[in-house]
């Protein structure tokens, strides 16, 4: 299952590391008449300004992967970093920070995303990243905070403890070492969150739609009603991108258990 | 001498939620103890008595209620600052029953042992790892430094985590049932590593246990605890062969014992009462075939005939 | 009555077998205490659930027969195997009691299999649950119970009554008291003997509590490596034992009622099931062995009325 994830996330990271290459069009050019079908020339047609929308499909994968991974490393930093605190050090800080994870989490994601981007002034990719990690780290930080509870009481902790081991170094050479898998669930399920926040943001137009990514393509599409217009290729190039790398991510989180958990191995 | 360790009134309680109220359950109810400079104390009883509570609180994992705990004649007070954490540390070690959940898996058998020396800034690692291997009967010891938990036998584990806690020569093992989850062939090996350790290196152990053969074996002294008190205490093969308080005599009955003659007639179906709302009196008042309207109320440890029993038949 | 005839299972993987039962025989009649005595690792589970035709893949039993009355368990149709379950053999095994349905009443539990699988009516199988709940100490008030609010010690008196509800004639127990206290334990063992009489069954005990066997059974066979090693009765296998392991494991064991100075422990580790083994399986071990042990391996000779698979004799 995970060979398949790993495999489309190596092809769009492929994609974007290599796009100058492989796309025909540097993607801002305006080459030829705006909303032009799909032809031998433009392989998925031009957009409204006469730009190859193939070679922003190409290109847009920069941005999309980067704003993806880049989020779900800050989602999943905050979420361990605020998880292993409350879930290590109990009583005052856990209930503090159990309430503010809960707050989190009760607020609906994207609904609050879309209303603090709606008051930024600043727009950009920066702002995407932030926005998105810090409003969706709260269900991580349950997990970890979980998995942290039940390992305090196991017994390695507490001979290390009786060893004269200081908190610090329990929390992150003891404990932390056996949550690893978890983490990197953790971190391919927010990278997931991530790109389909990011899409969401962009198509919205609430993220910087002058830059590049699958999810401002949506934007420019809907912008030109590409479904009514026939321009459906518009819509589903970016969006297949989006959910192609979506699922991949999912699979590798899924399949995390697999590799780690040798009972849930494929027979 | 003034005893190692010293327990004075120590009292444990544990609040618990009940819906939206707090219950406190009273896993310690006014313990009194010595531990003694070349002596290994056994502490016996069933689940729930307490046992464990108590070997936790002098490791310092949880905080007691009440109480006073001496080290070598010294109070402890109740926060310590991390120079006098050390030094408690270094002198009171403790091993636990699962051999496997006590070592951290994902580390080698190097690291463990390591890390209390340098905690300690203890110099000449590599000799004394060799020397603490040597001495728990692990050779050749350089084939177990690298290896992980998971490469070694369930004996060999709890060796490795007896070598970890002598390693900072300490004057007090506390050791929580160690052989509890060894195989027969194996649990002797691990007794007869503590009375060494005992004779060899000067080390007092508190052995908490429900086996009170191993308990007979290796001691010098028993104490036995129901619900948070201890009800008898005494020389430990005297305690065995003839035991006072009923429910010693009890704990006796129920052991296993090939040598016995034929089966006795013991319907016991009790309980030991809820730590919650423990009774006023004896705590095996309910239980207890000898039971008189005195049990009601509150009995003392008193001293008979070089044993202490809690008792009102004494 | 019931007789295991050259039981021969184990475990399939991909590149190795997991030879877990080696050739073990044994017979049980009426009213028995069966105990099979074995550390972790030497086949005793594996043993049971062949026996029963419990054993699921991995597992499977390569050869040999389990006999009860003459009708051989392990060539029977799985349907018809379940006829004979609960009515004729049943088990009870150390996480029965945390096996029970926590959100049915015990009594429906226990209800269940009679109205499903044996086709009683209601009425009559609250009956029986009732008089197999008195006999092991249980009073009716307690069928409205649901399995968390009993202690575990009831729990595991609950698991016992189910495996009597049909009265069968073998009851295999498995570790059923390794997780309860010493009190509890002895007073549920004691009820087991005194039910054993009134009710007429065998029991097949299996444990690593080698003392408890010691001291309760009248037959015992001593397990290593998938074999048995020794085999007789309890009484003078302990006051003789024959077989070296069989006296490593008695002079391991610290005894409350002698005051001995020294307990030994055996030196080396349990064998992995998975080699084929040249020679006896106990020798690395083994204070006593010489060359032949090396090279063949000793069958189970009848030697003072016990059996002991041992060069020595």
């Amino acid at each position: 299952m995970w060979k398949i994830g790993l495999g489309i996330i190596l092809f769009f990271v492929f994609m974007a590391l290599f796009a100058p290459y492989l796309a025909k069009y540097p993607p801002n050019r305006t080459l030829n008449l705006p909303y032009q079908p799909p032809s031998k020339q433009h392989w998925l047609g031009t957009d409204r300004l006469g730009r190859d929308i193939m070679s922003q499909v190409i290109h847009g994968s920069r941005l999309s992967l980067i704003i993806g991974v880049s989020t779900g490393m800050l989602m999943t930093l905050i979420a361990t970093g605020i998880g292993m605190t409350a879930g290590y050090f109990g009583g005052l800080l856990d209930r503090i920070l159990s309430t503010l994870m809960d707050i989190f989490l009760v607020i609906p994601g994207i609904p609050l995303m879309i209303v603090i981007s709606s008051y930024i002034r600043v727009k950009g990719p920066l702002v995407v990243i932030l926005v998105i990690a810090l409003t969706s780290w709260g269900s991580g930080a349950r997990v970890i905070r979980s998995q942290v509870l039940s390992l305090k009481n196991r017994e390695f902790v507490m001979a290390s403890k009786v060893t004269g081991e200081s908190d610090l170094r329990i929390i992150f050479f003891e404990i932390l070492p056996n949550m690893l898998s978890l983490v990197a669930s953790i971190f391919f399920s927010s990278v997931l969150y991530a790109i389909i926040g990011e899409a969401s943001l962009s198509f919205l137009g609430l993220s910087d739609v002058s830059k590049i990514t699958w999810g401002t393509m949506l934007y420019w599409a809907q912008n030109a009603n590409a479904l009514l217009n026939g321009m459906w290729y518009w819509v589903f190039a970016p969006g297949l991108c989006i959910v192609l790398l979506g699922s991949s991510f999912a699979l590798l989180s899924f399949s995390i258990d697999e590799i780690t958990n040798p009972r849930l191995k494929a027979r | 001498m003034p005893p190692v360790l010293r327990v004075i009134g120590l009292k444990k309680e544990f609040p618990i939620r009940k819906g939206f109220r707090t219950l406190t359950v009273k896993a310690l109810r006014g313990v009194d103890l010595e531990l003694n400079e070349n002596e290994i104390v056994s502490v016996v009883g069933e689940s729930g008595c307490g046992k464990t509570t108590l070997l936790r609180v002098l490791a310092r994992l949880y905080e007691p209620t009440a109480g006073k705990i001496l080290l070598f004649g010294e109070e402890l007070p109740r926060r310590l600052n991390r120079k006098e954490e050390l030094k408690f540390r270094k002198l009171v070690q403790m091993v636990f029953q699962d051999p496997f959940a006590s070592l951290n898996p994902t580390k080698r058998i190097s690291y463990m042992l390591e890390r209390p020396l340098k905690i300690h800034r203890i110099e000449n690692e590599e000799q004394i790892l060799k020397n603490v291997l040597e001495d728990v009967e692990l050779t050749p010891p350089e084939s177990f430094l690298e290896k992980f938990p998971h490469e070694l036998s369930g004996g060999q584990r709890q060796r490795i985590v007896f070598a970890r806690a002598i390693i900072t020569k300490p004057k007090i093992i506390l050791a929580d049932e160690p052989t509890s989850m060894l195989d027969v062939s194996i649990k002797s090996g691990i007794l007869n590593l503590m009375l060494k350790l005992k004779e060899e290196h000067g080390i007092s152990f508190l052995h908490v246990t429900h086996d009170l053969a191993a308990a007979k074996y290796i001691s010098n002294r028993i104490v036995v605890m129901y619900a948070g008190l201890i009800v008898e205490e005494g020389d430990a093969k005297d305690i065995v062969n003839r035991p006072m308080h009923p429910y010693t005599m009890l704990l006796r009955e129920a052991a296993p014992d090939p040598d016995r003659g034929s089966s006795s007639a013991l319907v016991d179906v009790g309980e030991p009462p809820s730590l919650i709302d423990p009774p006023l009196g004896c705590p095996f008042e309910l239980r207890c075939k000898y039971a008189k309207a005195e049990c009601k109320k509150p009995v003392q440890l008193r001293e008979v005939d070089g044993r202490k029993v809690r008792c009102v038949l004494y | 009555m019931f007789e295991v005839v050259k039981l021969n299972a184990g475990y399939q993987f991909r590149n190795r077998f997991v030879h877990a039962v080696r050739n073990v025989s044994f017979k049980v009649e009426d009213e028995d205490f069966f105990g099979v005595a074995g550390e972790s690792g030497c086949g005793k589970t594996t043993l049971m659930l062949a026996s029963l035709g419990l054993l699921k893949r991995p597992g499977k039993v390569i050869s040999g027969q389990v006999l009860l009355d003459g009708t051989d368990l392990l060539s029977l149709k799985v349907s018809d195997l379940k006829q004979i379950r609960w009515k004729k053999i049943s088990l009870v095994t150390q996480s029965s009691m945390n096996s029970l349905n926590p959100v049915m009443k015990i009594k429906d539990q226990m209800a269940d299999v009679l109205v499903k699988n044996h086709g009683f009516s209601k009425n009559d199988a609250y009956e029986l649950v009732k008089e197999k709940l008195k006999l092991v100490g249980i009073t009716p008030d307690r069928m409205e119970s649901y399995p968390h609010q009993l202690s575990g010690g009831m729990r595991q008196r609950v698991v016992i009554a189910m495996a009597l509800l049909l009265s069968p004639k073998v009851i295999f127990m498995d570790e059923p008291t390794t997780a309860l206290d010493v009190v509890v334990q002895r007073s549920i063992l004691q009820q087991i003997e005194e039910l054993k009489k009134k009710e007429h069954f065998s029991i097949v005990f299996i444990t690593h509590d080698i003392s408890l066997l010691f001291e309760l059974a009248t037959k015992i066979a001593i397990m290593y490596a998938g074999e048995f090693v020794e085999l007789g009765e309890a009484k003078s296998v302990y006051s003789q034992p024959l077989h070296p392991y069989t006296k490593g494991l008695i002079e391991a064991l610290p005894s409350i009622s002698k005051d001995l100075d020294k307990y030994k422990s055996i030196p080396g580790r349990p064998l992995d099931l998975a080699l084929k083994i040249e020679g006896c399986p106990f020798r690395d071990r083994c204070s006593y062995a010489f060359e032949r042990c090396e090279v063949e391996k000793p069958e189970l000779r009848f030697v003072d009325g016990r059996w002991v698979a041992c060069h020595l004799y």
